[in-house]
């Protein structure tokens, strides 16, 4: 028997009984059972892969770097790229993507937006700081802007909770057409 | 010495009360008030149990239109061994406490 058919279990018996104090203390056990089986599923390296990619996305500048230069007619092709890889889309677009995957098998949206957006963008804000750092004279930890970083991280966690809530209503609706 | 992963008492009082019930099923909310446990602390009692092969997990078919379908509890055959042995050690303790 999985961890769903546990929580249906739970939820179906609290649906049954009379007993509404009970009833709502079993529903936040179902609740809590929910969405531990599904953090301890989301949270395993495979596949928070892309949620690493993301956050590391501008290290591709320093991997570049390395590489010996590109003849002239492959600077512009490659300088695109570089632009488009270390802008933040091509990441926002992995998280989107991500996101939007877990929603629609049926996860609760909050969830992958929320190790998303608390894993990858503490990193890819770190990576552009450890890039700053090397260059001399430029800002020390204490001077890192950290009310930044919160607030973008929040924000990026609503914007990708609220994806997730859309797809999760599609996923929804997708199922009650089928049915 | 190493501790049985079924000898804590929350454990011994869903076996004694699915016992108890035997060979009837039993109902989450009927074990959650027989023992006094929270949902939060019996139902992952229950998963241990089924998932070791000492409890039977079934749907069962509301009889009331509109109800959804609940899980009834059984004891396997080995969740009968166990739950005997788990009331045997229980008094034998307590018949040690008490000499």
């Amino acid at each position: 028997m999985r961890s769903e058919d546990w929580r249906k279990g739970i939820e179906h018996e609290a649906a049954s009984v009379e007993d509404q104090a009970w009833a709502r203390e079993a529903r936040r056990a179902a609740w809590g059972t929910r969405w531990r089986s599904e953090a301890w599923a989301l949270l395993s390296w495979q596949r928070l892969i892309p949620v690493i990619v993301a956050g590391l996305l501008p290290l591709s500048v320093f991997v570049l770097n390395l590489l010996p230069p590109f003849p002239g007619s492959l600077l512009h092709a490659v300088n695109t790229f570089v632009n488009l890889v270390t802008s933040g889309t091509s990441g926002w677009l992995l998280l989107l993507l991500w996101v939007g995957r877990y929603a629609w098998l049926g996860y609760m949206p909050w969830l992958p937006a929320a190790v998303s957006a608390f894993l990858s963008f503490p990193m890819l804000f770190f990576v552009v700081a450890f890039h700053y750092w090397q260059t001399p004279g430029e800002p020390t930890v204490s001077d890192l802007p950290w009310l930044i970083l919160i607030r973008n991280t929040l924000v990026s966690f609503s914007v990708l909770w609220g994806f997730a809530w859309a797809i999760s209503r599609l996923r929804l609706g997708h199922r009650r057409h089928l049915e | 010495m190493p501790r049985s992963p079924n000898a804590s008492p929350h454990t011994r009082a869903v076996l004694q009360t699915l016992l108890t019930a035997h060979p009837a099923p039993s109902y989450g909310y009927d074990l959650s008030r027989a023992t006094g446990l929270k949902s939060g602390t019996l139902y992952p009692i229950l998963q241990r149990l089924h998932a070791q092969g000492y409890l039977a997990a079934d749907w069962e078919t509301s009889p009331h239109p509109g109800k959804p379908p609940r899980h009834l509890y059984t004891l396997t055959e080995e969740g009968l061994r166990l739950a005997r042995e788990s009331g045997d050690r229980g008094a034998s303790q307590l018949r040690g406490a008490l000499t």
